[in-house]
């Protein structure tokens, strides 16, 4: 297959597997401890796009999975479009800057706790400015503290589909699995 | 898990510790309750605003409900019914209130006296995120 036909068909893939988990996230129940905490389950394919494909194909992933995931399950336009797109842009954002095409020193988890974090504040920051109250920061610790386990794993996971998603020919950029040792990769 | 990593996950702890502690001393430094208003309603109508650390400790002030005066005190950021005509004194078994959102409601005279804050942390997103 031609090497620009696969990448089209990866990254359609990657952007209806992004609207599932999108929609999938929004139907579990809201934790009446923590509203806004949440596992950033579409975050998994952020982190492939950007690996495999980088900032570029990342950046159509995130707006088109936004876009779709909130039409579908009927949120475009409302409150929450607005505090999901505003979450996912800025952490797509931070994302882009700390892998620095896997030349940066984080690893694919430090990368989506980064991530997490940059979701966690650009949402607040929204959220902010819709309701006109800057008390709402007061989620914030708690909110990271959630955000530190979510990341790390859904990062976890991103490391290990990489290493399923085989390079062939050199059509793919092979992407760098820093910090998880071989071994536990190859079983 | 690169050093990078490390680095991170300890400065999301850190960070989280540090609003945390930072909004744990807010509130012990500056109580929200201070901009608070004691609002009290007679029958429905608000007939008085204090703001709460204008009513002096030990200063009282009576309010005319339809059984009679109901009298009640300020102390140190706080406000409670002393006495009042009605017969089963609930409102003044309740005590001393202060925080936004607390209510002395007295059904027989019809006084309600409760404490509108301005505390910013009241209110929370009440919008599905996802």
């Amino acid at each position: 297959m031609e090497v620009k036909t696969r990448k089209l068909l990866h990254l359609s893939f990657l952007v209806a597997a992004g609207t599932a988990l999108h929609i999938f996230e929004g139907m579990l129940p809201a934790l009446s401890v923590l509203p806004g905490a949440k596992l950033g389950l579409a975050n998994l394919v952020n982190l492939i796009a950007l690996s495999f494909y980088g900032a570029g194909s990342a950046w159509w992933v995130v707006i088109l999975r936004v876009f779709l995931g909130s039409l579908l399950g009927g949120t475009l336009l409302t409150t929450t479009f607005f505090l999901s797109s505003a979450g996912a842009l800025g952490s797509m954002l931070v994302m882009i800057i700390s892998y620095s095409g896997g030349r940066g020193p984080f690893s694919l988890m430090g990368v989506s706790v980064l991530g997490a974090v940059a979701h966690n504040l650009s949402q607040l920051l929204m959220a902010t400015v819709l309701i006109q109250r800057l008390g709402i920061f007061f989620y914030l610790p708690y909110l990271l503290a959630f955000a530190l386990p979510t990341g790390y794993f859904v990062g976890l996971t991103a490391t290990y589909v990489g290493r399923y998603f085989p390079a062939k020919n050199g059509e793919w950029k092979k992407p760098v699995t820093k910090g998880v040792s071989s071994r536990a990769l190859n079983t | 898990m690169t050093r990078g990593d490390k680095v991170v996950l300890g400065a999301v702890v850190v960070l989280a510790l540090a609003v945390f502690g930072y909004q744990g001393m807010r509130f012990r430094l500056m109580p929200p309750a201070q901009e608070a208003q004691v609002v009290v309603e007679v029958k429905g109508e608000v007939v008085e605003t204090h703001p709460l650390k204008d009513l002096k400790a030990g200063g009282q002030w009576q309010v005319k409900g339809p059984l009679g005066y109901s009298v009640y005190e300020g102390g140190d950021n706080r406000v409670r019914m002393v006495s009042s005509p009605c017969p089963d004194k609930v409102c003044v078994k309740r005590g001393w209130i202060s925080a936004s959102g607390e209510a002395i409601i007295c059904v027989p005279n019809q006084v309600v006296i409760h404490v509108e804050g301005h505390q910013e942390d009241e209110e929370g997103p009440d919008a599905l995120t996802q």
